[in-house]
């Protein structure tokens, strides 16, 4: 395990630079969440660690309180959102009055308020032009990549290492602020989506600085995004078609969806259709990801309950009013690409921190053949990962691959519960399965009827979680509330064309 | 990580503002408690609801003109069991809503940007997505919130039960 971080971490370096943490009024947007005790301060480090004289980069901490209970010792530590998302604050008092522990939250380099920004507005400007689009446009996708170009050439001419945003970094920087912060060790860990990146690069860098993790819809590091999502959607859809043909109303109105959704892609793929959006077979598998990775049930109109109206629409030949709406309003390649597409300012999307680490932590170690299997022969499939703009942006975004250790498994000691949606098509319970088989103290929990976001829509999974957190040492108890757990689909004629 | 209902909320939000709305119809005038000459404003704060029941809310979208099921088509978005307290934080030209359910901790619902004229709070959802025009009136320290006659409500009945169920109280 020595040897592992190792070989991730370079030794340290003989200069005199220590980073700094001092504390200041939160920004205004930052304040405005909070109603509780809480206070903000910027941790300063070097933006390249073999540089003691270089650029140095500040990023945002914010520690938010318990209400109404006394924190009990220690300090829990969050790796954020999904790869390069912003930052909500808005369950942070929640989260920490549930674990009775002072939450600290770190906006990773090059995100949110950390300076500087990895974000694009360059390509952000493209947003809303793909609806009327078909698949792999070349002439959109020609002005995405000149996008990225102007972005990194700009954040280059400002002093920018864009390969120092990686994964590797910002597990140096979560260490740099637990000593800063003078934590022995993070009562816990926990991460959302993919920024379980982080926080198993970090479990790998730092051992023995965490004593137990919870980790909500992960991916794990020795398994790339792409083929991680193939896998998982296909896995979704499956769920999808056998959830809706054991519930009496969804199969009674939609017999047989996967031949629905057959027909569909069939028929897309012959003939595309053309509404106020286009819709081709590889926009509606996106869509369809999208809802089953959805961070909510509304989010731009398309979720998970309105997806088996939608599929028989489309192999009716119509697009449905909800459908229409996610292709109209998520921004550029982001629905079936990116788990959540809501959120700007410092809640929004940083191109440029998920492009480093998917160009560099992830995409020159994707095992070819392990993802061509996966996509098989299905044409829907074979699209999205041929013409996935963010693989194509990083011959633009021009960072070198990491050590491939970060995307070798890990081995941990600290416990871990692993909590996945059983719809979500962005992170694999199979994975997760192995993953916790080859760990002594990692746990899976299956959440039923959920997608991304596995704590967020029910009590059931965030009290089996607070309750295996007061002995993480041992399974998770009492999970018997997840039997009652279900999704409802609907069959309202005007969610989509009943038939 | 909660479910964000910010992003349930700029949906629907966005869902009312498919036209610009119109003018203010209303003539009536907001009171405040202030004597102060200047223009009436609502004051910087923080304003929190009474716990409220699902049937409180039921009324309260009833009352903006939607159906009942209307409301029972929302009744998803909102995670309370038995009551919820919503609380609007204004601060600066942000405003934050949060919601705390069954007694639980406060969180955050939606947030964005606002404008008071004498007699609407205009508020705009994240980064300019969605917007909403409610009529204002404050009492001491209570703040009513009505939706505008002849505004789009669109699908807009979540944030309509949000906002309009209240009285909010001013604290400190």
């Amino acid at each position: 395990m020595l040897l592992a971080a190792a070989c991730t971490i370079a030794a340290p370096s003989r200069a005199s630079f220590r980073p700094r943490l001092a504390w200041e009024p939160c920004p205004s947007d930052v304040e405005i969440q909070f109603l509780s005790r809480h206070r903000c301060g910027w941790l300063t480090v070097l933006q390249d660690r073999s540089k003691p004289k270089g650029k140095t980069i500040r990023l945002l901490v914010v520690e938010t309180w318990p209400v109404g209970v006394a924190p009990l010792p220690g300090r829990g530590f969050g790796f954020g959102t999904n790869l390069g998302d912003g930052y909500s604050h808005g369950s942070a008092p929640a989260g920490a009055t549930r674990l009775r522990r002072i939450n600290v939250a770190l906006q990773l380099r090059g995100t949110g308020h950390s300076q500087p920004s990895l974000a694009c507005p360059e390509a952000n400007a493209f947003d809303g032009r793909e609806a009327g689009r078909l698949s792999g446009d070349a002439s959109l996708r020609e002005d995405f990549l000149s996008a990225v170009k102007a972005c990194r050439e700009r954040l280059v001419r400002e002093g920018v290492d864009p390969a120092r945003y990686d994964l590797e970094s910002v597990a140096r920087d979560t260490e740099d602020l637990r000593v800063a912060l003078e934590v022995d060790r993070w009562a816990y860990l926990n991460s959302y989506g993919t920024s379980s990146r982080y926080l198993f690069e970090y479990l790998r860098a730092f051992p023995g600085r965490a004593q137990a993790a919870y980790l909500d819809s992960p991916q794990f590091p020795h398994v790339d995004e792409v083929t991680t999502g193939v896998k998982a959607t296909r896995h979704a859809l499956d769920q999808l078609f056998t959830a809706c043909a054991a519930d009496k109303d969804c199969a009674e109105a939609y017999p047989d969806l996967a031949t629905r959704w057959a027909r569909a892609i069939h028929r897309l793929k012959r003939q595309p259709l053309k509404g106020t959006a286009t819709l081709d077979a590889a926009k509606l598998l996106r869509a369809s990801r999208f809802a089953l990775g959805g961070d909510g049930p509304e989010q731009a109109g398309l979720d998970l309950t309105l997806l088996p109206a939608t599929i028989a629409a489309a192999a009716k030949g119509r697009i449905s009013g909800p459908l229409a709406a996610a292709l109209e309003d998520t921004p550029l390649y982001c629905a079936g690409y990116r788990p959540l597409c809501v959120g700007v300012g410092d809640r929004g999307f940083s191109l440029g921190a998920y492009l480093t680490v998917l160009c560099r932590d992830q995409a020159p170690f994707i095992d070819r053949a392990a993802l061509s299997t996966a996509v098989g022969n299905d044409p829907a499939f074979r699209e999205l990962v041929d013409d996935h703009p963010y693989l194509a942006a990083c011959k633009v975004w021009g960072v070198a691959p990491a050590n491939p250790v970060v995307a070798r498994p890990v081995h941990t000691e600290v416990p871990l519960l692993l909590l996945i949606g059983q719809f979500d098509s962005y992170s694999s319970a199979r994975e997760a399965r192995q993953v916790a088989a080859t760990l002594p103290r990692a746990w899976v929990v299956q959440v039923p009827g959920q997608t991304h976001n596995a704590l967020g829509f029910s009590d059931c999974p965030i009290g089996i979680r607070n309750a295996w957190f007061r002995d993480p040492i041992s399974p998770p108890q009492n999970t018997n509330c997840l039997d009652k757990l279900r999704v409802s689909f609907s069959t309202a004629p005007e969610q989509g064309g009943k038939p | 990580m909660r479910r964000l209902l910010i992003a349930a909320l700029g949906a629907v939000l966005l869902a009312a503002c498919g036209t610009d709305p119109p003018p203010a119809t209303s003539s009536s005038s907001p009171t405040t408690s202030s004597a102060s000459q200047a223009a009436p404003t609502i004051p910087e704060g923080v304003y929190r609801t009474h716990a409220l029941t699902w049937n409180d809310l039921v009324a309260a979208i009833k009352a903006a003109g939607y159906s009942t099921n209307d409301a029972a088509s929302v009744r998803p978005i909102f995670e309370f069991h038995k009551t919820v307290v919503f609380t609007i934080k204004l601060q600066g030209d942000q405003w934050t809503e949060f919601e705390s359910d069954d007694g639980g901790p406060d969180q955050v619902g939606d947030l964005g940007t606002y404008t008071v004229t004498s007699d609407v709070l205009a508020m705009t959802g994240d980064g300019g997505k969605g917007h909403q025009r409610l009529k204002w009136t404050l009492d001491g320290i209570a703040l009513s919130l009505e939706t505008l006659p002849g505004d789009p409500q669109g699908d807009a009945a979540a944030p309509v039960a949000i906002f309009t169920s209240g009285p909010f109280y001013r604290e400190g």
